[in-house]
């Protein structure tokens, strides 16, 4: 057994290498340095947690409160790791060179960012297990089964636009000024789009802007799982997040580009 | 590196399937478990007609297996034998449903008496109708009207709803309306009722949520998907209303006829009204209540209780007895422009009882306009269409079968509906309540007073010859600020009562003083129906110069008064117990002196009081 995946490898890397060993093997590495790196794990993971925990299940307004919460708390959690994997974390990696060292490894540049989401997934699922078990342990919160995968699914996916944010943020910004641009970018967008607070307590005006943000619409795809949306359409929804995927990822590559030229 | 991904996969999949799911899964409102219920019913009518909530099939068999229609169709074989009944000549149209009423206490038993099988409760305390939503998917619960109900309505503080004196959650900003909603629901709310009066509308009897608060609501209970009914009383509040995306007004108002603007864009919104005309009637003292009282297919089955409520009368409203014809017209032209009209009697309001006040109200719609047919379907089919109210409303193949059978046809003449041969709630067979007329219950329950002194005081105590004695009464016990109290003072050797109180604003009729329970106690009534005059000495000392003597009647929860004028010296007053009309002498449970008028402190004392 052993001995067969020694000679696999062997042969492998004499004649052509698997792109998707590649990209496993990056993403494998990657997910490898965070839980290695505590430290920045453990306060990232605890963050949204401890929001859900304190306005969501101990002040609750109301006992449909845990359940609206879980969704916009979940949006909150898999934002994060989303913008700061990609923003804080390639920034630094500019700073350091190392993001130089991988450009001129014959590895793809396409391994180095599949093994971001894949961090960033991994982030968001141990997010939304966190977050499920406090809502269901504490906030007697109870969905179809259904209704749990859907969520999970739709939160963790629903992290990809923000990995293009990230990503666009992570290339142009340095690594000193990287993280207080997340922040910026990720707390007021947070308030802004009723992650913390629900959007019907907010005026109209209020209302209206949240129209403009990506988390506010994934927030009520997530709401809409549970039935607590606001009740626009879910292609309404989806094609808010897919034109900031785009419009970001085209800001990437644009920055990308234009570095390697400098 | 594989094992760990299984258990990974493994650990992740065992997560979402320990994840708690909603306990009681959502209610199937269609029943269609018949091995629940027992016994099980199953019996042939035949050649009857049938209205099935829709349409009227002519001489047609119907097949009810099992608690189940079976089938409805000329010719039905009947191989297993089961019983059959004869209908000819008679009328199987749906259970009745009474899309207004507010439900407490024996009201539901009270409703399947009189045909009525499901009642839409407009406002009620979820402690009193949870236990009734959880028994109407239960096939086995054949003995009471199945109930569906809005729990809490949406007011004001101080507003229309809060007066009855039970503490109620009121709004008064936009940002409370979700978590009111959101409340309700899980109160067990099927759907949700405000009540609301246009600012700039002419009549202001209660404080009234704002417009935005109304809007905010619509949208809140439409997007937690419930469906949105507004109380209203004038025509620029229903447009209000209306405009902003209510499902449905209820109470046709009285104030103006319905104009054409708010019956198209009633139409356009597919709107609809529950007129309430019972209780529209009422209101302005259209006294019609007595045909119901004394209709021979009804008197042997209203209960002494609901006789009372039938014959209790509002307090004079000052408005015209033409003012019903306004609603009774509006009623019309929407019927006219194919406006979704619901029969809903606003029981047990003065004037209304449960279940027979539907069969009255029926008559209403006609008077007013309506086809048999409109009629029919306003208390059968169209409130299905309206309401998540399952299969109720219709005789269908596979519904249960919750019908009437009526001797008569009400498409013909629609106080037909009154002549019951027989009920089934879930395919069983009702029992109805008979309460002989020879045997005056009420009265029998109630102790009979003679004439004689009640109690001059001079013994010091508030006790009474009979009656459970006198206590100091405010409308604090309702919900209100005002206070009173009762201290024994004497004079000469003669001892009297000092009445002290106060009367505070912030109760829609403030009251102040003393009350006197004839009855063993509170919640027995005696009669005084052998007596003429309630005397007693009085005299003004603070503040006070007029005093409302009130009379409650058992079961119903508008008193009748009368008012004397007090002197700042001892006088002996009269009350002439005839001049109650409208009150039932012989269920009498509180008779209060009391202020009802100067606002502020206030203090009057008061001696002798007797009967002859």
């Amino acid at each position: 057994m052993m001995n067969s995946i020694v000679t696999n490898q062997h042969t492998e890397l004499l004649t052509k290498p698997s792109l998707l060993r590649i990209y496993f093997m990056e993403a494998k590495c990657e997910i490898l340095r965070v839980l290695r790196t505590p430290d920045f794990t453990i306060p990232a993971l605890i963050f949204p947690i401890m929001f859900y925990t304190f306005f969501g299940i101990i002040f609750t307004m109301g006992p449909k409160m845990p359940t609206y919460l879980l969704a916009t708390y979940g949006t909150f959690g898999v934002i994060g790791p989303a913008l700061f994997s990609f923003g804080v974390g390639i920034a630094i990696e500019r700073g350091q060179g190392w993001f130089d060292l991988k450009e001129v490894s014959p590895m793809p540049a396409s391994a180095y960012i599949i093994a971001r989401i894949a961090v960033t997934f991994f982030f968001s699922l141990a997010t939304v297990i966190l977050l499920f078990t406090m809502a269901a342990v504490f906030g007697g919160v109870a969905l179809f089964t259904s209704q749990w995968l859907l969520l999970a699914t739709v939160l963790i996916l629903g992290s990809l636009p923000f990995c293009a944010i990230g990503l666009a943020i992570g290339l142009y910004v340095s690594s000193s000024g990287a993280p207080a641009i997340v922040n910026l970018i990720y707390l007021p967008m947070a308030f802004l789009s009723g992650l913390w607070i629900p959007i019907m307590m907010f005026p109209e005006l209020m209302k209206t802007i949240a129209n403009v943000l990506p988390a506010y619409h994934l927030a009520q795809l997530s709401l809409k799982v549970v039935s607590m949306d606001i009740g626009d359409s879910v292609f309404l929804h989806l094609g808010v997040l897919a034109a900031y995927f785009i419009l970001f990822m085209f800001f990437a590559a644009k920055a990308y580009y234009k570095k390697d030229k400098s | 590196m594989k094992i760990r991904l299984t258990i990974g996969v493994l650990f992740i999949s065992i997560f979402f399937i320990l994840l708690p799911e909603p306990s009681n899964k959502k209610e199937s409102e269609q029943i269609t478990e018949t091995e629940s219920a027992k016994p099980s019913h199953s019996f042939v009518i035949r050649e009857v007609r049938v209205y099935n909530g829709e349409s009227l099939i002519e001489l047609t068999d119907i097949l009810i297996k099992n608690n189940l229609i079976e089938n409805i169709q000329k010719n039905i074989k009947n191989p297993e034998q089961y019983p059959e009944i004869n209908g000819k000549g008679k009328t199987l149209i749906p259970g009745l449903i009474d899309s207004h009423t507010h439900v407490w206490g024996t009201a539901l038993t009270e409703a399947l008496n009189f045909g009525v099988t499901t009642e839409l409760d407009m406002f009620s305390s979820p402690k009193t109708t949870n236990a009734h939503q959880k028994n109407r998917s239960e096939v086995s619960h054949t003995t009471s009207a199945d109930l569906f109900s809005s729990t809490i309505l949406a007011t004001a503080p101080n507003g229309h709803g809060t007066e009855y004196g039970i503490k109620i959650p009121v709004l008064t900003d936009v940002s409370e309306v979700e978590g009111f909603v959101l409340d309700r629901i899980s109160e067990g709310a099927d759907y949700i009722k405000a009540v609301y009066n246009a600012a700039d509308s002419k009549l202001q009897f209660y404080p009234s949520i704002s417009r935005e608060i109304l809007k905010a609501l619509i949208t809140s209970a439409h997007h937690n998907h419930k469906l949105l009914v507004v109380h209203i009383d004038n025509l620029l509040s229903a447009k209000h209303a209306i405009e902003d995306g209510a499902d449905g007004i209820i109470h046709s108002f009285m104030d103006q006829i319905i104009d054409d603007e708010l019956v198209n864009l009633m139409k356009k919104n597919k709107a609809f009204m529950i007129p309430t005309l019972s209780v529209s009637s009422a209101l302005v003292g259209k006294n019609e209540t007595n045909n119901l009282i004394n209709d021979v297919h009804l008197k042997d089955y209203l209960s002494p209780s609901q006789k009372a409520q039938l014959k209790a009368r509002f307090p004079d409203f000052g408005i015209p007895k033409s003012a019903y014809l306004n609603a009774a017209k509006s009623v019309k032209k929407l019927s006219l422009a194919g406006i979704t009209i619901l029969a809903g009697s606003d029981a047990p309001n003065p004037g209304t009882s449960h279940g027979i006040s539907l069969h009255g109200e029926l008559e209403l719609l006609v008077d007013a306009g309506l086809t048999n047919e409109q009629a029919m379907h306003s208390a059968t089919g169209a409130v299905r269409s309206i309401f998540p109210i399952g299969s109720r409303g219709r005789i269908e193949q596979g519904a249960l079968a919750t019908m009437i059978l009526l001797d008569g046809n009400p498409f013909t003449n629609i106080s037909d509906s009154k002549k019951i041969n027989a009920i089934w709630k879930n395919g069983t067979l009702v029992k109805r309540i008979n309460y002989p007329p020879s045997s005056q219950s009420s009265n029998q329950l109630s102790e009979t007073v003679v004439a004689g002194m009640i109690s001059d005081f001079n013994l010091g105590t508030l006790k009474t010859r009979f009656g459970a004695g006198i206590s100091a009464t405010a409308d604090h016990y309702a919900g209100g600020k005002s206070i009173s109290s009762i201290t024994i003072d004497s004079e000469d050797n003669n001892s009297f009562l000092r009445v002290t109180g106060e009367i505070k604003t912030g109760f829609p009729y403030p009251w102040s003083g003393l009350a006197f329970i004839p009855g063993k106690s509170y919640s027995e009534a005696a009669n005084l129906s052998q007596l003429k005059t309630l005397i007693f000495d009085a005299k003004s000392v603070k503040n006070i110069n007029e005093l409302s003597i009130i009379l409650f009647q058992q079961g119903s929860f508008q008193p009748s008064t009368q008012k004397i004028t007090l002197s700042d010296s001892w006088k002996t007053y009269r009350i002439d117990l005839s001049k109650y009309t409208n009150t039932d002498l012989s269920i009498i449970s509180n008779i209060s002196f009391v202020n009802t008028l100067s606002s502020g402190e206030f203090t009057f004392i008061f001696d002798n009081l007797k009967v002859e």
